[in-house]
């Protein structure tokens, strides 16, 4: 609340004086060398448009005259310079899109339409000189006298601002106004990726390129890249953060573009011929080629093929086109005993019926969910392979001997004793994650992993990774959400004796992995073994920043998948031919900085969670596997966030029975609320003193699990909250408890603790904001608790979720509340 | 440039910021001005955007 009372004080002051107060010491925006003012409205069917330039009189037209009146004011694709569109209606670029498509392809207004284009597809990047929202601009660098509200209106700004003229020559003047002084670093940055990128609208114009086309899956990648990369470096402008200026090299990684080399500059120069890239490197480049179509599946007969020289390339999983990768030296190294020949074809005669079978974990009850019947029946024909892992998954009966009838009697056989069991053979004791494990083995292309909260997702990952790459000899790649998830997988690896390595930071300090055999490994010297099976785990940025010719694997797990986006996947998809992803879908969303209204109405956007854009673009090419139990949440809690989180995912507790005991002997419910009074807005202290209080509350009790009971520790506590100054104050209230794990729903996305208290994403406010109202955020602040949770809330709420307009996340919030309220 | 009136949204603003606290309009204006000393934390935080407001002001 503090920062709305200090917005108020420069209010009242603006008030007083009835001068406009600055926000910024610069200039928002870059000069513009030919600014186009422009207003458009819908006129029935039509778009008419009202457009201006310097020292030109405002012109009015409608339908195709107005492409004619722009092209005539020198927007089109043929001038040398790209035009600015400067306007104070958000409407106003819409409706210019509109206009554009009805433009014909071949005729001379489509370089007026492409321009138009250019502008639509630029107005997401801030701080160029593309387009240039007047409105935005002035919010951006003053503050009136007046409420927030009327700062949306133009005529606000005019009034405040001295501008008589209300014509689109007004805007100009006002265009000036908001350019006048230095303008803030590194907006010349963004005026340069704005130079660039018209330059490519006029090539791609030129070529014949149709801008109505939808984007292809590297198009939009890169888009979105580009997107967040010009986002962030304005916001870093406007608060003018201490962030060095980019560096071209960075930037040009970052963009996926390939910085000249200095024999390349050097050749530019004249000085000598600059190496070639090879073909296969020229070819590696996943996001500037156009991906290829998605065709069916190759099911993979032996791992042994996909090191054979003589397997032939086909696209990924992802519709990348992958090459023939050397044959791994092999000199010495007995075929893996892992694995057997392959089955005789179906129908061949003198074999028992048990051998045509299919190598399907028979054991463990059919999986409904994850092989439809076609899929079985081609597997029926044996074309995967059987896989001998401790006995779980054999399913080829052993031929008894029939002794001859005469004869001495031979003396019996001694038992075989039992093979030893794998260290990660623990993925075949639930047929579930057999499942998993069998669908990679087989070679499915991509595999998706939905799951609940506290359903063993990083335990699954281990132990896939380590049957993958110590039985079936395969290159495992893991890619993490965050370095504590890659640390996390890397130390259960370990404690699996898979010598995993775990790509690090080279400065920053190195974490325990424990006294198993995975190791940190830093700076570019990281490899696959020469020989044999390896997992490597790094996080997805750092995938995304390596070389898919040197880490090029077999098998890429993504953990936490839902956090990624479907760009980051497509990046990843270019290191190995199959994809496993294990995630979450109930919980918080990618975090994407950039703008994603391009692409708002695509369920294969590239800001869409990986796996849901995946299943949306390749359904029939993709395996799901559902999880179904949690072990983390108990029944109370299942019972409240499965229906509101998960209506597809259903669902069950397999939680231990463990509970609190209060000191008076009372037995703490698994899910309690406690109501507050909060006037102050998010930051009210008397709602971060309830949950201090309510954490101290918690460690007087005691726990009771099938181990006994004792105390609860500090350690074993969590508090949750919506903001980071909230988790701030409550941090400084428990400053004298440092082991409490306090933090925001962000940080605390795949952590576990005995009890948790959690404070209301929506205490303290008066009207129900997006952001406050997600759902992700809630469900994770909902489920980080075994035995017990506390939620603090605001009495006030449910009166404003009642008065708040008709929204599905807003009636969930409802039910959730009143369920937490009055239901348990 | 003109000078404004005084502006009633900005008076609805400032109400529904000060809800549930001791402080109106009126008393909130006092306090961001320095007409009366600043002894809590919202009106430290009115005379600190008074303040800053001052130095930002548009000439």
């Amino acid at each position: 609340m503090t920062v709305e009372w200090f917005d108020l004080g420069q209010r009242l002051y603006a008030a007083r004086t009835g001068q406009p107060v600055a926000r910024l010491a610069h200039a928002p925006i870059v000069n513009a060398p030919r600014p186009v003012a422009v207003r458009a409205r819908r006129d029935g069917d039509q778009v008419r448009i009202t457009a201006g330039v310097e020292g030109v009189e405002p012109a009015h037209a409608t339908g195709p005259a107005a492409l004619d009146l722009l092209g005539t004011l020198g927007v089109t694709v043929a001038s040398d310079t790209a035009a600015t569109l400067v306007t104070d209606d958000p409407a106003t670029l819409p409706l210019l899109h509109r206009l554009a498509r009805t433009a014909h392809p071949d005729t001379d207004l489509d370089a007026v339409a492409a321009h138009i284009a250019w502008w639509r597809d630029r107005a997401d990047f801030p701080g160029g000189r593309a387009v240039v929202e007047t409105l935005d601009a002035c919010r951006t660098r003053w503050l009136l006298g007046t409420a927030p509200e009327s700062e949306r209106a133009p005529t606000t700004w005019r009034r405040w601002l001295g501008i008589t003229d209300d014509s689109v020559t007004g805007l100009l003047d006002l265009h000036a106004m908001l350019g006048d002084g230095d303008p803030l670093q590194w907006l010349d940055a963004l005026a340069d990726d704005d130079e660039y990128a018209y330059g490519r609208a006029q090539t791609d114009h030129g070529d014949g390129y149709d801008w109505r086309r939808p984007d292809s899956t590297s198009r939009a990648a890169l888009g979105l890249r580009s997107r967040c990369d010009a986002s962030d470096l304005h916001a870093a402008a406007a608060h003018r953060l201490d962030l060095p200026p980019p560096r071209p090299a960075h930037r040009a990684r970052r963009h996926r573009h390939r910085p000249p080399a200095r024999g390349q500059a050097a050749a530019r120069r004249g000085h000598r011929r600059a190496p070639r890239r090879s073909p296969a490197t020229r070819q590696r480049r996943p996001w500037l080629d156009r991906p290829a179509r998605v065709q069916r599946p190759r099911v993979l007969r032996d791992h042994r093929q996909r090191h054979s020289p003589r397997r032939t390339p086909g696209p990924d999983a992802l519709g990348h086109h992958r090459h023939r990768r050397p044959q791994r030296r092999r000199h010495g190294v007995p075929d893996p005993p892992a694995t057997i020949p392959l089955p005789p074809a179906p129908g061949t005669p003198h074999l028992p019926d048990a051998l045509q079978r299919p190598p399907l974990v028979a054991d463990h009850g059919p999986h409904p969910d994850h092989h439809s019947p076609p899929r079985a029946a081609r597997r029926a024909r044996g074309r995967c392979r059987t896989l001998l892992i401790g006995s779980a998954m054999r399913t080829i009966p052993t031929l008894t001997p029939t002794p001859p009838a005469s004869g001495p009697a031979l003396p019996a056989r001694p038992a075989l004793p039992p093979a030893p069991r794998h260290p990660a053979a623990a993925i075949l004791d639930d047929p579930i994650t057999a499942g998993v494990l069998h669908s990679a083995w087989s070679g499915d292309p991509a595999v998706v992993v939905p799951s609940p909260p506290g359903a063993g997702k990083t335990r699954l990952v281990a132990l896939l990774a380590a049957t993958l790459a110590s039985r079936a000899d395969l290159r495992v790649g893991i890619a993490a959400q965050t370095r504590d998830q890659a640390a996390e997988i890397a130390r259960r690896l370990g404690a699996l004796d898979c010598p995993a390595r775990l790509v690090w930071p080279v400065k920053r300090a190195h974490p325990d992995l424990g006294p198993g055999p995975a190791r940190v490994v830093a700076g570019r010297s990281v490899r696959y073994p020469t020989s044999g099976g390896g997992v490597i785990v790094a996080t997805t940025a750092r995938w995304t920043y390596t070389d898919p010719q040197t880490l090029a694997c077999d098998v890429l797990i993504v953990d936490e998948a839902w956090q990624a986006t479907y760009a980051d996947l497509g990046a990843l998809g270019a290191f190995a031919p199959q994809v496993v992803c294990v995630g979450d879908p109930g919980q918080i969303d990618p975090v994407v900085t950039g703008q994603t209204r391009r692409w708002a109405d695509s369920p294969i956007g590239p800001h869409v969670p990986a796996p849901a854009a995946l299943l949306a673009a390749h359904r029939e090419a993709v395996s799901v596997v559902t999880l179904r139990h949690t072990w983390r949440l108990g029944p109370d809690t299942t019972a409240l966030i499965q229906p509101a989180f998960y209506p597809d995912l259903p669902f069950t507790s397999r939680r231990p029975p463990e509970h609190l005991t209060a000191e008076t002997g009372e037995r703490l419910p698994e899910i309690d609320a406690r109501l507050v009074t909060a006037t102050a807005g998010p930051g009210d202290p008397a709602l971060t003193g309830a949950c201090a209080d309510a954490a101290r509350t918690l460690l007087t009790t005691t726990l009771t699990t099938g181990d006994g009971t004792r105390p609860v520790t500090p350690g074993e506590l969590a508090v949750v909250a919506s903001h980071v100054s909230q988790a701030a104050a409550v941090r400084a209230l428990l400053a004298d408890l440092p082991d409490v794990l306090v933090g925001t729903a962000n940080q605390l996305q795949g952590m576990e603790r005995t009890a948790a208290v959690v404070l209301h994403p929506l205490a303290g406010y008066r009207d129900p904001n997006a952001f406050a109202t997600d759902l992700g955020r809630t469900c994770v602040m909902l489920s980080r608790h075994r035995a017990h949770l506390t939620v603090v809330t605001d009495a006030t709420t449910p009166a404003v979720l009642r008065s708040a307009e008709p929204d599905p996340a807003v009636a969930t919030h409802r039910a959730l509340l009143d369920t937490l309220l009055h239901g348990l | 440039m003109t000078t404004p009136t005084p502006d009633p949204a900005l008076t609805d603003h400032a109400a529904r910021l000060l809800l549930g606290t001791d402080h109106t309009p009126a008393t909130a204006l006092a306090a961001a001005s320095g007409t009366t000393p600043a002894t809590s934390t919202l009106t430290a935080a009115l005379r600190d955007g008074w303040t800053a407001a001052q130095d930002g002001e548009r000439s």
